[in-house]
């Protein structure tokens, strides 16, 4: 059966026709593990390329990540735990003070279509409420601040999880518009990432 | 009802320019209307939402959903804008409808130093040098920091900046709280700064500078703030934000009706809490960068959506706080000058209350001294524009051109020496001299001499004193939390 419609429509951010598509091909007998590799990851692969070519731009990219998963949905019963393992789970939150979302939202939902597993924590996150997610599982913490007045609050959770023996089993990322990666390095984050698409692939970075 | 003060217009906007028709604006404001009572705002706030279920809107949890006869009401209780005072006492600004006052803007990170031109995180002082310079401009009416201080305690950096403004300009400010502890530091400052509380409540110096969360979030501290503000005759300046394309639909239509939702739920919130507290509605009506999701400051849809929003606020008859003066440009270059340009002259064109952000590059990142010089020059420019061309008899001079007569001169002509100062207007800034005195007066460009400009304020100009012992108190009041 030719595959190239379900990698075509990943494309193009179609999901319902994803959908079908895949359900066909899964009904007409194909692997599910070759519908995942010769189809959606090759088709976001493809996504990722033209992003970076300039082609693609990010409302495009996120339709296209959402019709990925939404393919991966109906792909998972088929497949085995090690096709399916999360590239990492990601804890991620606006530090404590501060409200706006708007960049730490759009982060969330690229390192979703990069495949990592989100536990978004909202805004105004404690230090506490991050040392819980690592607790919970999460081996990858991203925090942003849009204000110097909050930014600070960024060094109180790497602070809070070495009180609680964590900082060793968990990467720290940062970001913001006044976070630079001078900041990042003095506060002991992993990483630093100016914008949302470089932020997966600092996130791949560090898990891999 | 509605307290009109129907105040003169200080601008003269003789140009005929509309972004939409009268049927485009009650379509837009309809659909605001449908979009309060459908989808209505998360409060945040438990006073808020106590208020509003008093009121009868449909609370569900934090969501609240308001029937349009709220809003009207709402509407009805507001002011149409209010005065702000300088310390002075004489300096007055009205925000009311048909009034224009340019501003900076506020919380950039990144500040340039006027002296060295680089590009270095913000500090205390330069809130104090940027207060000096707008104090020296003819055409920046209000203060806000134009940098956050990242060198005092950063809980508090609302309160420093504002001691700093005040301490360094006479004109109307703009405060921002971040916590109801800042906003009675602030309002404390405020009162020693007029000598004393009773004048600060007749003659206030300040607006409190809110904004909520795109799309359609009324948040906790800021409402709460808000309430605190109202409470205290302190007039308010409410934003309802949304970026085209991540916070509010990627149309400009729809991005209107989210952003004025977000604003007049916010007023309306006020107005329960205290009916008749003035309330300036804003927002910055920017698109998103598609490569990023960056907000476009620089960007023709914010121009244009900006002026839009100024047309809705003046069908509903209340003051709008829009954004001018800013680019995403990294210096002051070529790119700066076109897109602050192109936002003064809308904003003018739309009559906008209280444009600001003026001063601002890199995504309201940088302050800019440069930025914010080059801008005073340029509405002063599209001043000009604005006044249009008067036709009368006198300005015909049909008389005079028949006393001239055909190949006459009309340079030495008494009419001329009158009205040249009047008709042709003249720059502080811009360069106008044949070229070989420009190479003899330095060859300097326009940003050499914005720089001197700068230099020369910085060096000269001195602010309007404070009242004997508010230095002291000012003083005491950032150091007490310490």
């Amino acid at each position: 059966m030719d595959l190239k419609p379900i990698y075509k429509n990943v494309i193009e951010g179609q999901a319902d026709a994803v959908e079908s598509g895949v359900k066909a091909a899964l009904a007409a007998g194909v692997d599910a593990g070759v519908i995942l590799n010769e189809a959606l990851i090759a088709a976001m692969d493809e996504v990722g390329n033209r992003f970076e070519d300039g082609d693609f731009f990010v409302p495009e990219m996120l339709i296209a990540a959402r019709a990925m998963q939404a393919g991966l949905a109906l792909l998972k019963p088929h497949l085995t735990a090690i096709d399916v393992q999360a590239a990492g789970k990601i804890a991620i939150g606006t530090v404590k003070g501060d409200l706006h979302d708007i960049g730490k939202n759009l982060v969330a939902m690229m390192l979703e279509g990069a495949g990592f597993e989100i536990v978004d924590l909202g805004v105004d996150v404690t230090p506490e409420a991050f040392v819980k997610a690592v607790q919970e599982g999460a081996n990858l913490i991203g925090m942003s601040a849009l204000l110097t007045t909050t930014m600070s609050n960024m060094s109180a959770t790497i602070e809070a999880l070495k009180a609680a023996g964590l900082r060793e089993q968990v990467k720290v990322m940062v970001g913001g518009a006044p976070v630079t990666e001078e900041f990042a390095r003095s506060i002991g984050a992993d990483a630093f990432a100016p914008d949302a698409s470089s932020a997966t692939r600092v996130a791949r970075q560090l898990v891999a | 009802m509605r307290n009109n003060q129907d105040m003169p217009t200080s601008d003269q906007i003789n140009l005929h320019f509309r972004v939409l028709s009268d049927e485009k604006i009650e379509r837009i404001y309809q659909a605001t209307l449908e979009c309060l009572e459908r989808t209505g705002v998360n409060v945040m706030n438990a006073e808020a939402r106590d208020l509003f279920t008093g009121a009868g809107a449909h609370v569900d949890g934090i969501r609240v959903r308001i029937p349009p006869h709220i809003v009207r009401e709402a509407l009805d209780s507001c002011p149409n804008g209010f005065t702000l005072w300088g310390r002075d006492g004489r300096t007055q600004m009205d925000v009311v409808p048909g009034q224009i006052h340019f501003g900076p803007g506020l919380t950039s990170s990144y500040f340039i130093d006027p002296y060295t031109g680089e590009r270095q995180r913000s500090r205390r002082q330069d809130v104090a040098t940027s207060a000096r310079v707008i104090d020296a401009l003819d055409n920046i009416d209000y203060l806000m920091g134009l940098a956050l201080p990242e060198d005092v305690p950063p809980e508090r950096a609302p309160v420093f900046e504002f001691a700093e403004m005040v301490m360094n300009s006479s004109k109307p400010l703009m405060a921002w709280g971040q916590s109801l502890q800042n906003m009675q530091d602030i309002y404390r400052i405020a009162v020693a700064a007029v000598g004393g509380e009773e004048h600060l409540r007749q003659r206030p110096i300040f607006a409190l500078f809110a904004v909520g969360l795109g799309p359609l979030v009324i948040p906790d501290v800021i409402i709460a703030n808000a309430f605190w503000a109202a409470e205290h005759d302190i007039p308010i300046v409410y934003h309802g934000p949304g970026v085209a394309g991540v916070s509010a639909p990627i149309t400009g239509a729809g991005t209107l009706v989210v952003e004025l939702a977000g604003s007049l739920a916010g007023l309306v919130a006020i107005q329960l809490k205290k009916p008749g507290a003035p309330v300036c509605i804003g927002s910055v009506p920017t698109p998103m960068d598609p490569r990023n999701g960056r907000p476009l400051y620089g960007s023709p849809e914010l121009s244009l959506y900006s002026a839009a929003l100024s047309e809705l606020a003046t069908y509903l008859d209340l003051p709008l706080m829009g954004t001018s003066g800013a680019s995403e440009a990294k210096t002051v270059d070529l790119q700066a000058a076109i897109e602050s340009t192109t936002q003064v002259i809308f904003s003018l064109l739309s009559r906008t209350t209280i444009p600001h952000d003026a001063g601002f590059l890199d995504c309201a990142d940088i302050g800019s001294l440069e930025m914010l010089v080059m801008n005073d020059e340029i509405i002063a420019m599209a001043r000009r524009l604005m006044r249009g061309i008067e036709v009368d008899d006198e300005t015909l001079m049909l008389d005079l051109i028949d006393r001239v007569g055909p190949g006459g001169e009309f340079i030495s002509q008494k009419e001329t020496a009158k009205n040249f100062r009047k008709e042709i207007w003249l720059p502080r800034l811009m360069d106008r001299q044949p070229w070989n005195q420009w190479a003899n007066s330095g060859s300097l460009s326009m940003l050499d001499r914005i720089q001197a400009r700068i230099r020369e304020i910085l060096e000269t100009h001195t602010p309007h004193p404070l009242p004997d012992g508010a230095v002291e108190t000012i003083t005491a009041i950032l150091e007490q939390r310490q």
